[in-house]
């Protein structure tokens, strides 16, 4: 039956959001409901498919396995925070140009698994690529073109990262 | 501008990025979920835990007593509520099973809604539905399509029987070199979109207008139908579509929880949103695919198909649904594919279960029917040690018989196979695919001790479902274009490939169009998405919009700019004289915001109606071929290399093309090796989670290598073009089962899908097939005085 | 499976013993798709002295209701000398010691297959 609800206070994007929930709240549903931000999808809410996938402290999570009161503390990361006014993410642009989306459901979810995956090392082989991606389900592309965004975007961060040298 | 634009002179046929695109890589979508309105209660469904059984009470005072919650309804609260309908034809003889809204006095699937809940948080209102108690008596359940049971006094569960034929088939297997039989099963498994269902309803008391808002699929139909049931004016209920996380055909027709929120909206007048988690998606969203076939063919010394006789059992589960009996038709209308078969019989018997009810998934009938030809194919080679490949050459109708009448029905439509060049298509795949040198590779990799094999499949599929299609396109004063249309989009780029279609006839830009779908207040006619039908009819219905709109639009340029019309052109969105490309120009925003001026228009702009008929479907087709390879430690069957070859007449966006193959493919392959909805012989479900129901995921999936070709546009469209939404997944069943046998040196053992590595090492260990259910033959009782349909007698 | 934790209790420590420096093992897993809980696991951890294999420990896991080690081949290998056909033989023991779990992704007779051929090949790498 229900609980009391308590006060949480979530940092999502850099923002701060106050929120009431029960202790069995998914940090998921919250996002969506009470934050407003529903970029962050639901496909299975038992952690399989990976729609839901967000950076927690840079590590990226299934939001449907986590409660919503243990996120309080953490830097929360959704799809939201990728893009800043008319301006992609590497990761954006590469799904467009390479078709990686038809009904876009699953797409956050990986946007934001590549995400954190690719700041932690861009440096990441095919096999490595692929074997990040098989965390989540794509039920429209039959992740050909996924990898190939995927693969895209890894080489265009690596070369932000470490960009060429300048002759002098 | 995040989509660069094209020249509208050369933008039909490209691959141009999509114009759906950005709202959806930021999260911006507008998928069911994400739609709320203030004030919504949130209904949850109660549903049988019991497969098979008489409704004896449901006590709802606990529920009622939970906080939070308005009310609980039984069948009781919507007496007045008919059952759902079929969406198109009707048919006599299967009405007295279709589905009740709630459960009145049985249930008959574990899944089935019998209650529902309405609270003002979704929390709550599943507190709530788990404290509702079902009163269940519970009966025996029939759990296969092989045996007939009682579905109610005085009705079996066998409503009828499709038949199909033509020829002397009995002759042709009395007088036949050889008779190939063979016993065929396709599992169970259904599209599974990564969305699941969703449905808001809202009552605007003000207007008196109800709305359904996550429509998907067919919202003018689905319209229809609601107005019926609720009894209300069509006027007086519109539906919207906004963002579709997939449908695979299994989205978007009108379920049980369609109806209960619009009720619900309307008695208590506040907006009711339901979702369902994935676990009703698994029991409750429309499955598909299972079906037994006994095939046999009558065939000569070279190989040559004299007659085709086919019995098969469709597992329909436990109601029919609003497709009526258009799966068997399909199954029945399409099973020769590209053959020239002299003689041929079907029959397909419709048997229902006390499973989840099934209807139509991605290439309907015709996954299972090529998987079933195929072996079949396959089985006449390896019977008259002919080659896999030399069989299908000898048995291909030729181009030169086009069009050919096939004299039978699919979809209620005469099947007239309107172009292809089948024999040309298999040699261009062959080659693409280096078939020579496959094989040769393949020899090596078992010299060096690999079970490795290759098989392949050929099908004809079918798209451009009529009869008609109507838009409306506008160029606003300010230059930007609306094209209103009554399609559908369900995430395959719809609006990317309609507004390619209007850009490259009217001259216009692209990236400046905004397709509308899925809104029945936009336009008054639509049939929706399905069927891969949009690109045919919605894109020729567009076209003839735009020439229209482009008359319009030059009548006023010429005036305007003091040319004749025959020197006048439009280009990116700018009339010009066409020999002076550097002359006087005038912009589309200009025109329309003359035209409103001169005259007296009810709407702003300048706009055009245009509407595309057809007769008749058409027919692409494919070819698949692919390599497997066994583990041997664990049968594990995976799937190496794969090729699709596939003609569309003409390619509106080749990247959405082949986006839509290979995601067929994944599916196809889902199908054939991983997806299977389970049953225990109690009638529970098995496959209640993704931890049961297996989507590959991208490491399941290898590289496809597709050849897209226009060899044979379609004479019915002026633009040739031809579907493809489903041209992937159609052979993929087919094709890796006849790689599975080469692997093995053993044809004829893969006899059913899904192949798990499971029932290959039965297989191999006893030295029998993969067949049903590791069933050896069970007797198949057949009903009496069950009326037939023949196909001949009714139309769709 | 439960706890042997009683309510008044805590864990306080873990031992484990280390591996001998010239300890082999090796690891072998089935799952249906990639990530999936496997289906069958073996894990291998022995020594060899003179071509022979000592002091063998055998784990099996997702076989029955929880992880076991399994005596039967290990009794098989103990103190033999090395040839394929023993392993051959301490998959086989492995597989008809065990009463494996049925479920929807295996009857226990495809899983006694995985066990058989799990602990060879997990031998099979062990030694390699």
């Amino acid at each position: 039956m229900t609980d009391t609800l308590q006060s949480v206070t979530l940092n999502i994007n850099d923002a701060i959001y106050v929120v009431q929930v029960e202790p069995r709240y998914t940090l998921a549903d919250v996002i969506r409901s009470q934050c407003g931000l529903t970029g962050t999808h639901v496909g299975c809410e038992h952690g399989v498919c990976g729609a839901c996938t967000i950076l927690l402290d840079g590590e990226p999570v299934r939001a449907c396995l986590v409660f919503a009161v243990q996120a309080e503390g953490m830097a929360i990361r959704t799809v939201e925070s990728l893009s800043t006014g008319d301006d992609l993410h590497p990761l954006q642009s590469a799904f467009i140009k390479h078709h990686a989306l038809q009904c876009g459901f699953c797409t956050p979810g990986f946007l934001m698994l590549l995400t954190g995956a690719l700041e932690k090392d861009a440096n990441l082989s095919d096999e490595e690529l692929r074997d990040v991606l098989s965390s989540n389900l794509c039920r429209c592309t039959g992740y050909q073109n996924i990898i190939k965004a995927a693969r895209a975007a890894a080489d265009e961060m690596r070369q932000v990262a470490c960009p060429e040298p300048h002759e002098t | 501008m995040l989509i660069a634009n094209q020249d509208s002179a050369t933008i039909i046929g490209r691959p141009v990025q999509r114009l759906e695109d950005p709202p959806l890589v930021r999260g911006e979508g507008r998928f069911a979920d994400d739609i709320s309105f203030p004030g919504q209660l949130y209904m949850r469904v109660v549903r049988s835990p019991v497969p098979h059984g008489r409704l004896i009470g449901i006590s709802i005072g606990d529920a009622l007593a939970c906080p939070g919650v308005s009310a609980v309804w039984t069948a009781a609260d919507i007496a007045d509520i008919p059952p759902i309908d079929f969406r198109d034809t009707r048919v006599e003889s299967l009405v007295p099973y279709r589905q009740p809204v709630l459960a009145r006095d049985r249930v008959r699937y574990v899944g089935e809604p019998v209650a529902v809940v309405f609270a003002n948080d979704p929390y709550l209102a599943e507190d709530a539905a788990d404290r509702v108690i079902v009163e269940i008596d519970e009966l025996e359940v029939l759990m296969s399509a092989d045996d007939v049971g009682e579905f109610s006094e005085g009705r079996t569960t066998e409503p009828m029987v499709v038949r199909q034929s033509y020829g002397d088939v009995d002759a042709a297997l009395a007088n036949a070199h050889r008779v190939i039989e063979l016993d065929l099963y396709v599992g169970r498994h259904s599209g599974v979109p990564l969305e699941t269902r969703g449905a808001i309803a809202r009552y605007d008391k003000h207007n008196d207008i109800l709305e359904l808002h996550g429509a998907a699929k067919v919202p003018h139909r689905n319209r229809e139908q609601l107005a019926r049931m609720l009894n209300r004016s069509l006027s007086a209920i519109h539906l919207f579509e906004s963002h579709v996380g997939g449908g695979f055909g299994v989205r978007g027709e009108l379920y049980p929880e369609d109806v209960l929120v619009c009720v619900a909206a309307l008695r208590f007048e506040r907006p009711i949103k339901w979702i369902e988690d994935r676990r009703e998606h698994l029991i409750a969203t429309n499955h598909s695919r299972e079906q037994r076939h006994l095939i046999k063919a009558a065939v000569d010394e070279a190989g040559r198909i004299l007659a085709v006789d086919d019995v098969f059992f469709h597992d329909q589960g436990a109601y029919v649904r609003t497709h009526g009996a258009r799966v068997l038709e399909m199954v029945s209308g399409m099973l020769l594919g590209p053959y020239n078969v002299p003689a041929y019989r079907v029959a397909g018997h419709y048997r229902l279960t006390n499973k989840t009810p099934a209807a139509t998934y991605r290439s309907p009938g015709r996954y299972e029917g090529t998987f079933v030809r195929e072996r079949l194919m396959d089985a006449i080679a390896a019977a008259l040690s002919i080659d896999r490949v030399d069989i299908r050459r000898r048995n291909l109708i030729p181009k030169t018989a086009m069009p050919y009448a096939r004299e039978l029905k699919a979809l209620g439509d005469e099947v007239v196979l309107d172009s292809g060049d089948y024999d040309g298509l298999l040699h261009k795949a062959l080659d693409r695919a280096g078939w020579a040198k496959l094989q040769k590779d393949v020899g090596d990799q078992r010299r060096a001790g690999q079970m490795v094999g290759l098989g392949f499949s050929m099908f004809v599929e079918k798209s451009g479902l009529g009869p008609k299609d109507g838009v409306v396109i506008t160029i606003n004063p300010d230059g930007a274009i609306e094209v209103v249309t009554g399609g559908a989009s369900l995430g395959q780029g719809f609006e990317t490939v309609i507004a390619q279609i209007c850009a490259g006839t009217l001259g216009c830009e692209y990236h400046r169009i905004k397709v509308v779908h899925g809104q029945t207040s936009r336009i008054e006619h639509g049939i929706g998405a399905h069927a891969t039908r949009a690109t045919v009819m919605t894109g020729s219905a567009t076209r003839e919009a735009a020439l229209i709109l482009r008359e319009k639009v030059l009548d006023i340029a010429s005036r305007l700019l003091q040319t004749d019309r025959e020197q006048l052109t439009i280009l990116n969105g700018l009339v010009m004289r066409g020999n002076e490309p550097k002359g006087p120009t005038l912009a589309l925003a200009e025109i329309a915001s003359r035209f409103a001026s001169e005259a007296d228009h009810a709407s702003a702009g300048v706009s055009a109606e245009g509407w595309f008929h057809t007769e008749h479907m058409n027919y692409p087709y494919g070819v698949h071929i692919a390599q497997v390879r066994i583990d041997p430690l664990s049968y594990a069957v995976c799937v190496e290399k794969y090729f699709i070859a596939y003609d569309v007449g003409r390619a509106v966006n080749p990247m959405l093309i082949e986006g839509q193959l290979v995601g067929g493919f994944a599916q196809g392959l889902g199908g054939a090796l991983y997806e299977e909805f389970l049953y225990d012989a109690r009638g529970e479900p098995l496959s209640v989670t993704f931890a049961d129901y297996l989507i590959p995921t991208a490491y399941e999936i290898p590289f496809v290598d597709i050849l897209l070709t226009e060899d044979a546009p379609s004479p019915r469209n002026p633009l040739g073009i031809k579907g493809a939404g489903e041209g992937g997944v159609n052979g993929v069943g087919a094709a890796i089962a006849s790689a599975i046998d080469d692997a093995l040196h053993a044809p004829g053992t893969i006899r059913a899908l899904p192949v798990t590595p499971a029932r290959l090492h039965d297989a191999i260990l006893s030295n029998t097939a993969v067949s049903a259910h590791g069933k050896k033959s069970t007797p198949m009782t057949t009903a009496t005085g069950v009326p037939d349909r023949p196909m001949s007698k009714e139309g769709r | 499976m439960m706890t042997a934790l009683q309510e008044n209790e805590l864990l306080a420590a873990v031992r484990l013993p280390l591996l001998a420096d010239d300890a082999r093992f090796g690891f072998f897993e089935f799952s249906r798709r990639a990530g999936d809980f496997g289906l069958t696991m073996a894990l291998v951890v022995l020594r060899v002295e003179n071509g022979r294999i000592i002091d063998p420990r055998i784990g099996l896991g997702g076989v029955e209701d929880r992880p076991a080690r399994n005596e039967a081949a290990e009794a098989v290998l103990a103190g033999e000398v090395i040839s394929d056909a023993l392993l051959v033989a301490a998959g086989e023991a492995a597989a008809a010691s065990v009463s494996p779990m049925e479920d929807i992704h295996a009857p226990a007779s495809y899983r006694a297959h995985l066990v058989k051929n799990g602990v060879l090949s997990a031998l099979r790498k062990a030694l390699s």
